[in-house]
């Protein structure tokens, strides 16, 4: 250990590198995304290429596992799997590399947090606006966020935050630096996400930190519309919810649909208590936001009118007690519009801490079973069923995502959780569901086993960009033994 | 049993997402437009040594770590963590989980001084001259190494006080022997406005340097014998009120004794506890405090932590302020809730002393920013130490208390 610190401080200097247990120890998180959460052994923070390049090199020589760290907003996942780690503390690249307003870009280090973005583009370029996670507190990194394949406040109109990357800048597990996309080229700008051949952008896009460590990375930034407006609908069911939405989302027109049930309203503090109060009647048992932008009032009228219609005809064939428009007060609706926000953090108040999210995609139309099986489990298990529900890509795609609300003290809550994660990934594999950002010890595994063809491509590129195993070991089912047991 | 134990549920309810790290100061005209002061550095141990563990949440983490057997109380960098902290309340101040009106806490301060109080218990931390103070609070009853017998020589002789008063001015450690100026200016505005007030001939240190590092039953010194005399030369003096000018006291009098270290110090009392700007708004909203000597100055004012964040008073200073004749009174980026610490508590100044100047320093340059040629505090240790860093950084700023702007006032 002295060795290899005493090689690392040279790369990086003393200031910059500590393997004191109490500061390895501050990065471990035990929620969030996922609770196989282990302390590294060291931690490095990097203040660029050449020395995340030179930390790689002695890493991949000496084969100990590197984990890339840049805002810790993942949770668990953003930590190693391993204690015999080096973590990467990213939080140093903090630069706004480039803002291109005509190519609709922006170029960042992987330490740029939403925050940061966000009003950066407030005071230099305030037509336009970066996508940044909604409900994610800001302290979210755009890298992490669009690298983890993240949902940000524009997804329902332009897709998953990864479908926003034109291009990166990876430092590879045996230290060469590759960019892809447009800005591979050295005179090209990074203007479009594919070079020649394949998408070599996508490859790290949900790699989780497998295959190499970003240290750019250049996303769309979209047009700050001059109008806004919230509307929402409310059902006595979720069966009364899809089908509705589901027309309003292919007009194109919604920036954002997102919604839930009851127990997503109601266990947002600490003031509602395990068990949740029964629904009052003001509340609707399922509901749906759909956030409105317009260039002008008129336009914005337009789109309203359009939605309503349609509300009008579901209303007269469900009838009014179980389709209707759910009037939110003037606070609720500048509450939604506010970007950033930090709505997700406070429902770890409810249970005492421990929050889990537990998300699946699928498509729109069977997103309804998905949530009402998420709730039966969660009850089974003695959880709040507390349940999201996002459009994505216009509806084409849903995010179904199981807030698991539970007490961290409690090592055999922590148990339980683990336990309905395993039988709803079990149930959702089945139902052709597939984990948004799988977890190491449950989601990964499972996922993979059923994949066989994809798992065994994954691997032979893994073990083709990173012989050694050193690069997060163990997430996407991608453990030093399992590629062994492949070369 | 751990000090830290009392706060296990507190320990737990961090959920890491790093809001403790940034201000959050909300829009105040469209969602899209947030204030300069959002979004900024806003915790000075994090900001200065950059890892995780230096952060609220961080050291909510290591308090888990701890509690569950994974570190050791006297690891030497656990120990360096704990200590180079202010301790100024930002980062429970961002957290979104602390909800202590429901009951529901996330009380990253106390964590801190409960690890600190365990360290010490076993025979580590106090970094500095942080000892030394602890030592000598228990024999001269002020941690600043002066005799406790020159306490009253900044009060000038022609000053004659009753023996007994309704109103009880606390002068503290910091008035007393180092902003003596702050002490006479106080005396000076409670005698224009015919305040019935005396000063404890007996006064001994309130207990907070203690409580901030840790030291709360050692073998030098007792934060209960020393809180429990205050209490005692109070009732002496017949007093219902008692007066602070110093944010530290302030917290300490209010919180400390009644509330937070109640059981520690057994000290509790019923005397109403105001800070001297709380006090002179009130005689100002009742007409018997006239603010008419013009001051043509522009200031900005900076919030002590232990009178702002820690107690929740913002308004009487800034109302005083503003009703000063001429005075032209600019907010800083980072203000109120989200103001920057002037680095001086918790033991930093004693501990990490040119630390201490610089986290006062960044505070400097944002003041110097708006143009102005004062900031004010309420608190002598704010004074203090941004007096520090102007001398350090050469800066053309002056320092005031709000008292002595509405001494010159009057």
């Amino acid at each position: 250990m002295e060795e290899i610190c005493k090689a690392l401080e040279e790369i990086v200097g003393a200031e910059n590198l500590s393997a004191a247990k109490p500061i390895c120890e501050a990065y471990v998180t035990k929620a969030i995304m996922d609770m196989s959460s282990k302390a590294p052994a060291i931690v490095v923070r990097p203040k660029n290429v050449e020395e995340i390049q030179a930390v790689l090199k002695l890493a991949n020589d000496m084969k100990i596992p590197v984990v890339p760290h840049s805002g810790g907003l993942s949770g668990g996942e953003a930590t190693p799997t391993r204690e015999d780690s080096i973590l990467l503390d990213l939080r140093r690249m903090n630069h706004i590399v480039e803002v291109n307003t005509d190519a609709r870009y922006m170029i960042v280090e992987p330490g740029v947090t939403s925050a940061q973005a966000w009003k950066y583009m407030q005071e230099n370029h305030p037509d336009y606006r970066p996508g940044i996670p909604d409900g994610a507190p800001p302290s979210a990194t755009i890298v992490g966020d669009h690298l983890d394949r993240g949902f940000h406040f524009l997804s329902t109109k332009y897709g998953p935050a990864a479908d926003a990357v034109l291009g990166l800048e990876v430092v590879l597990p045996k230290g060469e630096v590759v960019r892809t996309g447009a800005g591979a080229l050295p005179t090209a700008k990074w203007f479009y996400r594919w070079m020649f051949g394949p998408d070599l952008t996508g490859l790290f896009l949900g790699s989780q930190g497998t295959l190499g460590v970003v240290t750019k990375m250049a996303v769309k930034i979209f047009p700050m519309p001059k109008f806004r407006d919230v509307v929402a609908f409310g059902a006595s069911d979720w069966k009364y919810l899809i089908e509705p939405c589901l027309e309003v989302l292919k007009t194109e027109s919604i920036d954002l649909a997102q919604g839930g049930n009851y127990h997503l309203a109601t266990t947002r503090r600490a003031r509602y208590k395990w068990p949740p109060m029964p629904k009052p009647n003001v509340l609707p048992t399922v509901w749906m936001n759909f956030e409105l932008g317009a260039d002008s009032k008129e336009e914005l009228e337009s789109v309203k009118k359009r939605i309503n219609a349609i509300l009008k005809r579901y209303q007269s064939q469900y009838g009014e007690a179980n389709f209707f428009e759910w009037k939110l007060d003037v606070r609720s609706i500048v509450a939604r519009l506010t970007k950033p926000n930090r709505i997700s953090v406070p429902y770890a108040g409810h249970k005492g801490g421990g929050l889990l999210f537990i998300t699946w995609y699928m498509p729109w139309q069977d997103s309804g079973k998905f949530c009402e099986t998420a709730e039966k489990l969660m009850t089974k298990h003695k959880f709040s069923p507390v349940v999201w529900l996002a459009a994505v890509d216009h509806g084409r795609q849903a995010l179904v995502m199981p807030i698991v609300l539970f007490d961290p003290k409690s090592s055999e809550e922590s148990k339980t959780v683990e336990a309905l994660d395993q039988e709803m990934t079990e149930q959702f594999l089945n139902m052709g569901g597939i984990p948004y950002r799988p977890n190491f010890a449950i989601h990964a595994p499972m996922a993979m086993s059923k994949s066989v063809g994809y798992y065994n491509l994954l691997k032979t590129i893994k073990c083709a960009v990173d012989p050694n195993g050193i690069m997060h070991p163990g997430r996407l089912g991608l453990s030093a033994a399992e590629q062994k047991a492949r070369t | 049993m751990t000090y830290l134990e009392k706060f296990k549920e507190d320990a737990y309810n961090c959920l890491h997402c790093r809001l403790c790290t940034f201000t959050w100061m909300w829009p105040e005209k469209t969602p899209a437009l947030w204030p300069n002061g959002s979004f900024q550095p806003t915790c000075p141990s994090g900001e200065k040594y950059k890892f995780e563990a230096y952060f609220g949440g961080g050291k909510s983490w290591l308090a888990r770590a701890v509690l569950e057997g994974r570190i050791d109380i006297k690891d030497p960098a656990l120990v360096d963590i704990l200590f180079a902290c202010p301790t100024c309340g930002s980062c429970q101040q961002q957290c979104t989980l602390e909800e202590p009106e429901v009951g529901y806490h996330h009380r990253i301060m106390s964590l801190i001084e409960a690890l600190r109080a365990d360290c010490v218990k076993a025979g580590s931390g106090l970094p500095g001259k942080q000892k030394a103070f602890g030592i000598h609070i228990g024999k001269e009853h002020n941690p600043y190494m002066e005799l406790h017998k020159d306490r009253l020589s900044w009060l000038p002789t022609d000053v004659k006080l009753p023996e007994k008063a309704e109103t009880v001015y606390y002068v503290g450690c910091t008035s007393a022997y180092r902003q003596k100026e702050l002490a006479k200016a106080t005396v000076e505005v409670f005698q224009k406005a015919n305040v019935d007030f005396t000063i404890m001939k007996d006064e001994w240190c309130c207990s907070s340097p203690l409580l901030r590092t840790g030291q709360w039953e050692t073998s030098w010194v007792s934060a209960r014998d020393v809180a429990q005399h205050n209490v005692n030369e109070v009732q002496k003096k017949g007093a219902n009120t008692i007066v602070t000018t110093c944010s530290g006291c302030y917290r300490t009098w209010k919180k400390d004794y009644t509330e937070e270290y109640k059981d520690l110090l057994n000290a509790n009392h019923n005397f109403n506890i105001l800070h001297t700007t709380e006090l002179l708004e009130q005689l100002f909203k009742s007409g018997k405090l006239q603010l008419k000597n013009n001051i043509k100055m522009r200031v900005t004012y900076h919030d002590p932590c232990h009178l702002g964040r820690h107690m929740s008073i913002y308004d009487p200073p800034r109302n005083l302020l503003k009703a000063i004749p001429s005075i032209e009174f600019i907010e800083m980026p980072r203000t109120r809730e989200n103001a920057w610490c002037c680095g001086s508590g918790g033991g930093v100044k004693s501990g990490y002393p040119e630390w201490a100047v610089e986290i006062s320093g960044e505070r400097v340059k944002e003041a110097e920013q708006l143009g102005v040629e004062a900031v004010v505090s309420a608190c002598p240790f704010c004074e203090r130490n941004l007096t520090d860093a102007i001398n350090k950084y050469g800066s053309k700023l002056k320092v005031y208390d709000v008292v002595e702007l509405v001494n010159k006032a009057l």
